[in-house]
């Protein structure tokens, strides 16, 4: 009988401990706010700008085995 | 005050029109040329720069607003006070630019009653029809930059390609002259409009400036800057320069080169850019804050493209309907599925008192900063009291980041040794089922317990270090899962563990990870919200 009592105890106070977990999920994910970025900060900016006589000197060349 | 030319009644700025409108005779003015002001001020030798303006100071916070109006509302856009608000006249500067509101109140409203009905837990009354009414349309003062760069590049670039079966990386030195002229950088001037609203709440459009004339406050509050130009320079060039960096128009001129964050860095040290010109904006701001037991929050609405940033508290109650809603078919599950062994049922316990646990961290790692607004570069500048503490405290973050690389190792180590534990009899697939149908193996189990067990500890070392006033709950939780999860690890070590003991423990562990999760609400509230304001204005509480 104790042991009964321990078991619908212990499967009551689980199943809340899972709820409040989902619930605080749920409200962390909507917190997550999306902050602007940089270029999304600019975005209502005005921009213009030039790159001029841009050169590519090659220096060296590494190899290695392997596709990564 | 701005009088109507045909019935001298006090015209307002009509949104809709972008124009100055009489409620009485229906007459219009073009705001950019009515200049009653501007005739007045010639007329008596004023400074042009300045205009009559009526200051509004709440005597709870201190905070202050400016209006061309003479009556307003009895509460305070800062703290959310229902109060007279104290006015006297003065000399408002005001700024070289404005953006005229494009949002009006009533979009605004319904923009906000959208975004609330998202925020299922939050209170009630924040969703009501008429609480948006408290919104207030504020011109909040930013610094515009307009920052120029010119200057020879020099970066290392690299070209990757695939030749089986090889991997090459050619190397490139990049060079060539850069102008730029970025026109429309901007940075909230003011120290009680908090930094991350007022980024969230960007971009502002620059090409929507118009040359200020008083004509566009009329209807609307204004919030004066009381941050020098010089706290938001480097950010304004770093972020031009950061920009430049990742544009297309660098990709074109070096096509296929990959360049890494080092570059970014060398970049950014050796460009040479500056800020030819800094000014002063009023953007348009419709402000709405809330009481929140002895906090508050804002919900912020940008004038010109209606995005929208607010903080929503969570309703205890609709926490506690919801979670036992939710709790009610899950313990008809578990009724039905067959009895958890007990050494599973513990490890199951121990798991989620360690969730509870990084969850609080998480959240009290966040309170600490945004209580000590640590985030908010205007407000610390202000604020030479907290000099210290915010370079102690960003140290300690730093460290603590620092600590957080070092640690994985062990923690890789551990997750091996765990994978390796619970794959030896079977599959590891079959071995998690296992776990659940009670089949786990004593030394997996104990081994299970003993890691969680360091878990709970270290994370519970943490929680204990951002323990202040007012958090008695929390700890009581914190204790009650601490020594009773030694305790059933014990319990399992000496094989007594199939006992009532073993039961009650398990319970008080669930309790603990109950009464955690509960108090996670309450620091998920702290963290949305902020202590009433202390401006550090004349007719703060603190500082008068």
């Amino acid at each position: 009988m104790t042991e009964e009592l321990f078991v619908i105890l212990s499967d009551a106070l689980l199943a809340l401990s899972v709820a409040f977990a989902l619930n605080c999920i749920i409200i962390l994910l909507s917190y997550h706010k999306k902050k602007p970025s940089d270029d999304e900060l600019l975005s209502g900016s005005c921009t213009e700008f030039e790159i001029k006589a841009a050169e590519t000197e090659p220096q060296k060349m590494k190899r290695r085995f392997g596709i990564f | 005050m701005n009088a109507c030319p045909n019935c001298a009644s006090e015209m307002r700025f009509d949104i809709a029109t972008q124009s100055l409108l009489c409620p009485h005779c229906g007459s219009k003015e073009n705001p950019q040329t009515y200049s009653a002001f501007g005739a007045f001020a010639e007329e008596y030798g004023r400074d042009p720069e300045e205009m009559d303006a009526i200051l509004y100071s709440c005597p709870q916070c201190g905070g202050s607003i400016y209006s061309t109006e003479s009556s307003v509302n009895g509460f305070c856009s800062y703290c959310g006070a229902n109060m007279t608000l104290k006015s006297r006249m003065v000399k408002m500067k005001y700024p070289r630019y404005v953006a005229p509101f494009r949002i009006d109140k009533e979009e605004c409203k319904k923009r906000y009653l959208a975004y609330a009905k998202k925020a299922f837990f939050a209170p009630k009354e924040l969703k009501n029809p008429e609480y948006p009414d408290r919104f207030r349309g504020i011109y909040m003062t930013y610094w515009g930059y307009n920052v120029h760069m010119e200057g020879y590049l020099a970066l290392d670039g690299k070209r990757d390609y695939i030749s089986l079966p090889y991997h090459y990386t050619e190397c490139y030195k990049c060079s060539g002259w850069v102008n730029a002229e970025y026109k429309g950088i901007f940075f909230d001037a003011s120290s009680t409009f908090e930094d991350h609203y007022s980024e969230q709440v960007a971009p502002f459009n620059y090409h929507a400036l118009v040359k200020f004339n008083p004509a566009y406050l009329s209807g609307f509050y204004a919030d004066l800057p009381d941050l020098s130009d010089e706290i938001y320079e480097e950010n304004a060039l770093n972020l031009s320069k950061d920009n430049l960096f990742r544009s297309s128009q660098l990709r074109k001129s070096f096509p296929g080169m990959n360049f890494d964050e080092e570059q970014k860095e060398r970049f950014r040290s050796t460009m040479d850019a500056y800020c030819s010109e800094t000014y002063t904006v009023f953007f348009p701001i419709w402000f709405l804050s809330y009481r929140h037991k002895d906090d508050m929050a804002c919900a912020v609405v940008n004038g010109q493209t209606g995005r929208i940033v607010s903080d929503f508290p969570v309703s205890e109650k609709k926490f506690l309907l919801f979670g036992f809603l939710l709790a009610l078919p899950l313990f008809l599950l578990f009724s039905l599925l067959p009895t958890f062994s007990l050494s599973a049922l513990l490890i199951i316990s121990d798991s989620f008192a360690v969730f509870s646990m990084v969850l609080l961290v998480y959240l009290l790692q966040k309170v600490h900063i945004h209580r000590l607004m640590l985030d908010d570069k205007g407000y610390l500048s202000k604020s030479t009291a907290y000099d210290y503490q915010f370079r102690y405290h960003l140290n300690e973050l730093r460290e603590a980041k620092r600590k957080k690389k070092k640690n994985r190792l062990p923690l890789i180590l551990g997750i091996v040794i765990v994978l390796a534990l619970l794959s030896y009899p079977l599959q590891l697939g079959l071995n998690i089922l296992l776990i659940l149908l009670g089949g786990l193996s004593p030394l997996t189990a104990l081994v299970l317990c003993i890691i969680l067990e360091l878990l709970i500890l270290k994370n519970g070392g943490t929680i204990l270090r951002y323990m202040g006033k007012g958090r008695i709950p929390l700890l009581m939780g914190m204790i009650l899962t601490f020594f009773s999860s030694i305790y059933g690890t014990y319990l399992l070590f000496s094989r007594s563990g199939y006992s009532h003991a073993m039961y009650v423990v398990i319970l008080l562990i669930l309790l603990g990870t109950v009464i955690s999760q509960l108090c996670a609400v309450g620091e998920y509230n702290r963290m949305v919200c902020r202590p009433l304001p202390q401006l550090m204005r004349e007719g703060g509480e603190y500082h008068d």
